[in-house]
């Protein structure tokens, strides 16, 4: 279980902080196990700081990060971070590596699997995302949607709680969308954890539990997904709703 | 003309051993200390970065001739020590290298995707590990043009060590055959012939790095 409470995020714009850029505004949040959460908005809202905050990419300037009831601060990142699986717009998989060892080098190195169980994880987990045919490929020989797979993967290897999915899809020619939401919708379907940042309305809106919409750095809703769409009574959420579907 | 040349040429490159002696060991050297120190410029504590650009400031700043006499002769005279003129010699042209190899990896780390270093936190890796196996080889990669400068650089450098004396490398070799013959004009051109053919292997060398590291791993 995640619990957030009043947190605060700005970034530093100059010397001393008078203009100091204010991203998340106390901002409080439950998200349940098993649960499956999407985090919607206008571009600029906060909503992947938000999630880059819940495995320590970026740093709270106030407020508390609660994961399985421990506090994530820089004492406990090492360990609460492995409960989560992060997967990035851009993929990020690691350049030098093939495929295969993007996804068996944490396990080796951060659950010290041995070698040959890590690739045998790997491996089993690229024929899951439908790449047992790329192992040995590089990343820069592989399609956008190929990446993001290998990404969950990479994600998944280490065994996460929580699956952070940062608009996975907007790097992606369309006709690759639908093979990496279709990776995810089984993780959700299988009881997985999942936060979700995107601008995928119609995939928000089929698999999530609950819908949270954010605007300049506040929670503007956070409703039940059917609730959010079908009865939306915020002028400014129908407002962004009707440019967006 | 031809002939007489060609034995000017074969005694000039019996300097290449030291020449090379002077240019590999220094590489080795200057390679190790120059990517410490630019790992310790990219995330060492703040006093230790101040003092590694300090390091760089003055080996980029002042002549490797004067660096060369003040380890060959200031020291050795200022405390007391012997130094040989081997030893002095590796050591500047180590110490002046590291300086150059320590800013082209400070590059070359930095010039590697934020993101890697942001996938590598995420799973949890250690820093230094990630450092060692994801961010490193990717800065080599893309610093090799640099470095291959580097090596060239310190080939055509050593000369300076022919200002000590007993080490015969080409330059000295050419000198002495120079003050033998009374004429410079043969053996400065075969010293000349005998860097150019070193630098260009060294530059082939580079090359075929590149591309078999464009490549990548076999698939």
């Amino acid at each position: 279980m995640i619990k957030i409470s009043n947190l605060f995020k700005s970034f530093a714009q100059t010397r001393g902080g008078v203009l100091d850029k204010q991203v998340l505004t106390d901002i409080s949040l439950t998200i349940n196990k098993g649960e499956t959460v999407s985090i919607i908005g206008p571009s600029g809202s906060g909503k992947s700081t938000l999630l880059r905050m819940i495995n320590r990419l970026e740093a709270p300037t106030a407020g508390s990060i609660f994961i399985d009831d421990v506090e994530l601060t820089e004492k406990t990142a090492a360990e609460l971070v492995k409960k989560t699986g992060m997967v990035f717009q851009l993929f990020n998989l690691f350049e030098n590596m093939t495929l295969l060892e993007n996804i068996a080098y944490a396990p080796q190195v951060v659950l010290k699997k041995t070698e040959s169980e890590a690739k045998e994880l790997a491996a089993n987990l690229l024929q899951t995302v439908g790449l047992s045919g790329q192992v040995n490929q590089l990343p820069s020989q592989l399609s956008g949607g190929q990446k993001q797979r290998a990404g969950i993967a990479r994600a998944l290897a280490m065994n996460p709680q929580i699956m952070l999915f940062d608009e996975v899809t907007s790097a992606l020619d369309p006709e690759m969308v639908k093979e990496v939401l279709n990776v995810i919708k089984r993780l959700a379907h299988a009881g997985m954890t999942i936060i979700l940042v995107t601008h995928e309305m119609g995939f928000a809106r089929e698999i999530s539990d609950r819908i949270i919409f954010m605007d300049h750095g506040k929670i503007i809703a956070d409703q039940p997904a059917a609730k959010f769409f079908e009865e939306q009574k915020n002028p400014r959420i129908q407002d962004f709703l009707s440019k967006v579907l | 003309m031809i002939t007489p040349f060609i034995s000017t040429l074969f005694s000039v490159a019996h300097g290449i051993p030291l020449t090379l002696t002077y240019s590999l060991v220094p590489l080795l050297f200057g390679f190790i200390l120059g990517t410490v120190l630019g790992l310790v410029k990219v995330s060492g504590p703040r006093p230790v970065r101040w003092l590694v650009n300090l390091y760089v400031s003055i080996f980029r700043g002042t002549p490797l001739l004067v660096q060369l006499m003040i380890v060959a002769y200031g020291f050795p005279g200022l405390l007391g020590l012997k130094i040989s003129a081997f030893t002095a010699g590796i050591i500047a042209f180590s110490c002046n290298s590291a300086a150059y190899v320590c800013e082209v990896v400070r590059a070359g780390i930095e010039s590697v995707d934020k993101g890697q270093h942001e996938a590598s936190a995420a799973l949890s890796i250690p820093y230094w590990m990630s450092m060692k196996d994801i961010i490193l080889p990717q800065a080599f990669k893309r610093v090799l043009p640099a470095l291959v400068s580097e090596a060239i650089n310190l080939v055509k450098e050593s000369a300076i060590i022919s200002m000590l004396p007993g080490i015969t490398d080409i330059t000295r070799q050419a000198q002495i055959i120079s003050m033998q013959n009374y004429s410079f004009f043969e053996p400065m051109l075969a010293a000349a012939c005998c860097y150019y053919v070193l630098t260009s292997v060294l530059n082939l060398i580079g090359h075929a790095l590149e591309v078999r590291l464009q490549q990548g791993p076999k698939s």
